[in-house]
């Protein structure tokens, strides 16, 4: 088995860190394999197209390597990768659109955006039911449709599965500001989907 | 719509009970709301099912070409070699 696979998701934290320091070349691909699917979906995420996603990549894992002595080792190295390439998006998403807010920023309601609406059930439909609505392509659009802010927050926590703790790390805001933020885009979510889900499957 | 006050304010805790943050007592309050209250149960229920289907549908992953260029960015592509060559 080759040295880099045999090193990806093996070694532990601090083993891969020390490599990394000593220009282990194994260890940069083991770092890659890591950490780099959740660096291309923030950064989709966040630009929306598969080429910007790719340049962030790219940047993310050349700025890190070249700064790895600025790495005190505080945060897991994913983390630090995830705040990297958090912030050269948030850069890139400011050029292109400078009316973005920013994320730390308090977050306006308007006219009572979270109290739910629609509340046609469709919990319990079988997914192929689910499917057959161009599933992807629904929550592609509702997952867009949120403000950056929110956005971010529910991909990393929801999606990618990491700890309030850890978002709060990457995106430099309270654990508090975490949890109000994954709520409202949750409710903002459900609301989407139960309006595409009502109109498609109701009566039916 | 839920349209009480209480409604509201049980719905504000839904995230919190989902990941298991809210106080053990509160919880045992919030789903005895449920029982009583259907449109709050749909809520929760369907945003119980929103966080599941973008779980399993939402990830986007590197596609392997973005890896192998960036690999070749890095100086690193002997190692993709490596990888592939030996299945």
């Amino acid at each position: 088995m080759p040295a880099a696979r045999r090193m990806k998701g093996e070694l532990s934290e601090a083993d891969l860190l020390d490599a990394l320091r000593r220009g282990d070349r194994q260890a940069f691909a083991a770092a890659i394999d890591r950490c780099g699917d959740t660096i291309y979906h923030v950064a989709y995420r966040l630009l929306g197209s598969r080429e910007e996603a790719e340049d962030i990549l790219q940047e993310t894992f050349l700025q890190a390597f070249q700064h790895l002595k600025d790495f005190r080792g505080e945060a897991r190295l994913c983390t630090w990768l995830y705040r990297i390439a958090y912030n050269l998006a948030l850069m890139r998403l400011r050029r292109k659109e400078p009316e973005t807010i920013s994320i730390d920023q308090p977050i306006l309601l308007e006219n009572d955006e979270e109290v739910p609406r629609e509340l046609f059930d469709w919990c319990c439909l079988p997914e192929e039911e689910l499917l057959r609505a161009e599933l992807r392509s629904v929550l592609d659009e509702a997952i867009r449709s949120l403000p950056t802010s929110l956005r971010i927050v529910f991909l990393l926590r929801d999606v990618e599965g990491l700890s309030t703790e850890e978002v709060a790390q990457i995106l430099g805001i309270s654990t508090d500001a975490v949890k109000t933020r994954l709520h409202r885009a949750r409710m903002q979510l459900r609301e989407r989907l139960s309006q595409y889900f009502a109109g498609e499957l109701a009566g039916r | 719509m839920p349209r009480s006050k209480r409604c509201e304010e049980w719905l504000g805790q839904i995230s919190l009970y989902l990941d298991g943050e809210l106080a053990e007592h509160l919880c045992r309050e919030l789903e005895r709301h449920l029982v009583e209250c259907p449109d709050c149960h749909v809520v929760f229920n369907t945003t119980r099912r929103t966080i599941e289907l973008y779980r399993r549908y939402g990830r986007v992953s590197m596609p392997g070409e973005a890896r192998e260029r960036l690999f070749r960015t890095l100086n690193l592509d002997d190692l993709l070699r490596d990888e592939s060559g030996s299945g």
